[in-house]
């Protein structure tokens, strides 16, 4: 094949559609097929039995976006990875079509491949820190593409890298062309690496996973320029675990679980009205301000859980959680008491505040969250309540005793009452570890030796996660990553702590687990009346969980009070943006009428209303209300 | 901004180059004790090894002369300061200073070390970019043979070259510093289980390379395999390979002892090997504090490397 100056053309063709305001402008939409075709896909690693991917079958229209939905194991990314030969070396690829504008993907050889990648398929993968080479030049990797797929060279060449730059998004794009990943903040490195997928103008981006690891407004942006690549005639094929993502961008959605897909169609009206239970379950699990009192999990607590609330009969803990928004304070003491809370890091270009002026006061059965984008000094917050860090001044007390005042065995003796959760569970044990050793070493610590009440206690601890005793034996490295979170409580909870810091729990985990783990988390707090320090980057968890919150931002606390106050009338200007920057379902539902797709003919016999469910009914009551639409998000 | 930068590097070279005066000091110290700790007078050495018969009167002024009748903190101090001020003293064997003996055979140890060092830098990097990440039984015969080179004793390796390319096809010479035929089989025999120990090490480095996601993004651009390792991967995997051989190449000067020995080359090995059987106590001294400084300057060298390979080091430091 000559692609002798179809580089320098396609170019053109750029420039010329990208000044195209519309969606229906450029040609490649009058054609009907479909531009990518994939039928009965199966695909298997190695010598195992098992496929990871089951017959999926699906189609990308031209100018759409599909979005295929689903958790870690779904089998979601080796599907996307397979259009583009990248499934790996032990794959075994098989299906009865898998075309691509009427290539047959299936014939291609290694050559042949390369001229698809990038030319006509382009790639975003998740987390450009490591998507791209962290030892070049940003602008050298966009070039590369151009190398390959474009006459161009020399500053012509240099001139088109910076040129994808620029739309992109990426602002001083010529400056920012010599720069190395390390050097770009999280969005403008997404960007670039969206910059090297979009170089040599394909028809098709497949982006996996593109803004997993982004902050949300960088979030809301990169979201933006990819569905504005759709509106300007090119196809889009999305990988995401997040249905709110989903809604803010996709024409349609393939739900996909243990590589199979479940349920497909119009996005608007998968996610407002669900057919398959699965997909039910996963939008009942998104945590937000409608879901709060809700189990997430749609699972009833454990027994031992009913049993210890009943003995209580929650005069020791928490309110239900419905009811839990009366909370006015002066009822329970106060456990955990920041006051002025400042702390600064000394880097190369001389000390930076990470916090400055924090305040605050947590009460026993409460919960108070806090949230802010990354750097916004979430972290120091938690370390220094731990005691981790010494503050430069202000003071943190715990049950009324002063951090700073505490030393020796007054201070081991602190540190049980304040326990912690963190994100990654597995890298907070020791390998070698069983649960039943950890949990041995976490009661060792609070004088609990041998015996009996060692065996009780372990015994005790599990029930309260939800764990049975079997999984003493066992190594965390085996578990899932529920589990591991499970074990991870209930190594906290070991020394009857009066407060958990939970520094983004729930963040590494899949969404059903996610709504397990809060879930959890809900009924220790009922049972144990333990105060939770939440977290999170993410508003949605934040609203589900919180009484109430904190939003911080350059190390200040900008904003803070009842959850729902904040989130329903916030007053801080950056409040108001990083609200209007999570995408949301509610979003998709109100664009539901409007969004019907031009030609769709397969998901048209799937539009016929299901049955209603009534978490999907508390997600619409809830969109009535709120200012966010799609339009802000797509601009 | 960029005087700043100049500083912290210049500061950082003066605290490695103060780190390698310790060094050197140490070496001398250590085979200062070796040598005075081990029995026998180091006079008879002087006169020609325990062969010789002198008579007392010569024996007690040789022991006047030399300082061996002073206690060990003189002699000791003594070697330090001349050691100090670029004197490594004259030989007792060669009755020639020792600056000039080892002058005579670095030529032939360099030659050898640095034709050793580049062949088995250069066979590491083609066997493991050839071999790294392929169908397992490519993987299987390349380790087992570097496996098998890097454990076998390298007399032994030496001995089998030499049957095989020298007495049996007749092709290289034995022995001698002749030409560079005659560097051919010392060079390869000193270099081979070098290059297992540096193909390991890349390997390991390359195929843990190959599964980041960036090299998935790189394939995505549609570049074929060979670009992927050669462009991307390769530079990734020359930092513990820059370690290793940093580490290899210092320690290169004891791999020559055998080496020169087996095939009867002139060099500091063999000289090395002469002075500790004859006692002769400056030339050892010398040779070992010489190993030392080739080893700081080569690490030094292999530092200075790094921020050439991975810009994040000269660019966010």
């Amino acid at each position: 094949m000559t692609r002798k100056g179809v580089g320098e053309l396609s170019g053109e063709l750029t420039r010329d559609v990208t000044d195209e305001p519309g969606r229906e402008s450029p040609d490649v939409l009058r054609d009907a097929r479909p531009i990518l075709a994939v039928r009965d896909l199966v695909v298997g690693f190695g010598n195992q039995a098992e496929p990871v991917v089951r017959g999926v079958s699906f189609h990308v229209n031209r100018g759409e976006a599909l979005a295929i939905v689903g958790e870690s194991g779904s089998g979601k990314s080796v599907t996307a990875r397979s259009v583009l030969g990248l499934a790996g070396d032990n794959a075994r690829v098989a299906a009865s079509e898998l075309s691509f504008d009427g290539v047959d993907l299936r014939r291609l050889r290694e050559r042949q491949w390369r001229g698809i990648r990038s030319g006509r398929i382009g790639l975003v993968l998740q987390d450009a820190l490591v998507s791209l080479d962290p030892f070049r030049e940003v602008g050298r990797e966009v070039e590369e593409v151009l190398a390959l797929h474009s006459n161009a060279r020399g500053p012509e060449r240099r001139r088109r890298a910076i040129d994808a730059l620029t739309r992109a998004g990426i602002p001083d794009a010529e400056r920012r062309a010599r720069q190395i990943p390390a050097e770009l903040s999280g969005g403008l490195r997404q960007r670039a690496l969206i910059a090297t997928a979009i170089a040599a103008d394909p028809e098709l981006i497949i982006a996996d996973e593109p803004t997993t690891a982004l902050d949300v407004t960088v979030q809301a942006q990169v979201l933006a320029l990819l569905r504005g690549l759709v509106d300007r005639g090119r196809s889009l094929l999305l990988i995401s675990h997040d249905l709110a993502v989903v809604a803010s961008v996709a024409d349609r959605v393939l739900v996909v679980r243990h590589g199979e897909v479940v349920e497909e169609g119009d996005a608007a009206d998968v996610l407002a009205r669900p057919r398959h239970p699965y997909t039910k379950q996963l939008l009942a699990a998104v945590p937000s301000a409608a879901s709060r009192g809700r189990r997430l999990s749609g699972e009833p607590p454990s027994a031992y859980i009913e049993r210890v609330r009943d003995a209580s009969h929650g005069g020791d803990g928490r309110q239900l959680a419905g009811e839990r928004r009366s909370h006015d304070g002066g009822d329970h003491p106060i456990v955990l008491e920041a006051d002025g809370l400042a702390k600064s890091f000394g880097t190369a270009g001389g000390a930076r505040l990470a916090v400055d002026d924090v305040s605050f006061a947590l009460r026993r059965g409460e919960t108070l969250g806090i949230v802010g984008e990354s750097g916004s000094g979430k972290s120091t917050t938690a370390r220094l309540a731990l005691g981790i860090e010494k503050p430069d001044s202000g003071s943190v007390r715990l049950d009324g005793r002063d951090w700073n005042e505490l030393g020796g065995r007054a201070l081991r003796a602190a540190r049980l009452s304040i326990q912690a959760v963190h994100q990654d569970a597995l890298s907070t044990f020791d390998p070698r570890h069983t649960v039943g050793a950890i949990l041995t070493e976490a009661l060792a610590a609070s004088g609990v030796r041998g015996g009996a009440e060692l065996r009780a206690r372990s015994a005790e601890l599990l029930a309260l996660v939800g764990l049975d005793d079997g999984v003493l034996d066992r190594r965390p490295l085996r578990m899932s990553g529920g589990q591991r979170q499970r074990v991870s409580i209930a190594r906290a909870l070991a020394p009857r702590p009066d407060v958990l810091v939970c520094d983004e729990p729930v963040s590494a985990l899949d969404v059903s687990i996610q709504a397990q783990v809060l879930d959890l988390l809900v009924d220790v707090q009922r049972a144990t009346g333990v105060a939770y320090l939440f977290i999170s980057h993410d508003l949605g968890v934040i609203s589900h969980i919180a009484d109430r919150v904190l939003v911080m931002k350059d190390g200040r606390v900008v904003e803070h009070g009842e959850v729902r106050q904040i989130f329903e009338r916030p007053e801080h200007p950056y409040t108001r943006r990083l609200l209007d920057a999570v995408p949301r379902l509610e979003a998709a539902l109100e664009a539901a009428p409007e969004s019907a797709p031009e030609s769709v003919p397969e998901s048209a016999s799937e539009t016929a209303p299901g049955p209603e469910l009534d978490a999907a009914g508390t997600v619409e009551a809830e969109a009535s209300h709120d200012r966010l639409d799609l339009q802000s998000v797509r601009r | 901004m960029a005087a700043a930068r100049v500083r912290r590097v210049a500061g950082a070279i003066g605290l490695r180059l103060g780190g390698a005066v310790l060094v050197v000091w140490g070496a001398a110290t250590l085979a200062f004790l070796a040598i005075y700790l081990t029995p026998g007078d180091p006079a008879y050495a002087v006169v020609g090894g325990t062969d010789a018969n002198p008579s007392p009167a010569v024996l007690a002024q040789i022991r006047a002369e030399y300082g061996f009748d002073q206690p060990w903190y003189v002699q000791y101090g003594s070697y330090l300061w001349r050691l100090a001020h670029g004197d490594l003293g004259t030989s007792y064997r060669l009755r020639e200073p020792v600056a000039t003996a080892i002058g005579q055979q670095l030529g032939g140890t360099v030659q050898l070390a640095l034709a050793a060092g580049l062949l088995a830098v250069v066979l590491a990097i083609v066997v493991a970019l050839l071999t790294a990440h392929r169908r397992p039984w490519i993987r299987g015969v390349s380790s087992s043979a570097d496996l098998v080179l890097a454990s076998m004793p390298s007399f032994w390796l030496g001995i089998l070259l030499l049957s095989a390319f020298s007495y049996g096809l007749h092709l290289l010479p034995a022995i001698g510093n002749r030409g560079w035929q005659s560097l051919v089989l010392p060079a390869v025999t000193l270099a081979l289980p070098l290059a297992a120990v540096l193909t390991q090490v890349l390997r390991n480095a390359l195929e843990e390379v190959l599964e980041e996601p960036f090299i998935t993004s790189a394939r995505a651009r549609g570049l074929s395999d060979t670009a992927v390792r050669l462009r991307h991967a390769m530079r990734h995997a020359l930092i513990p390979l820059a370690t290793m051989t940093g580490y290899l190449l210092g320690g290169l000067l004891g791999g020559t002892v055998v080496t020169e020995t087996l095939f009867s080359r002139q060099g500091l090995g063999r000289l090395l090997l002469t002075a500790v059987n004859g006692k002769d106590l400056p030339v050892v001294i010398a040779i070992v504090v010489l190993s030392a400084v080739v080893y700081m300057v080569v690490n030094l060298a292999i530092d200075l490397v790094y921020p050439l390979i991975d810009p994040r080091l000269r660019r966010l430091a």
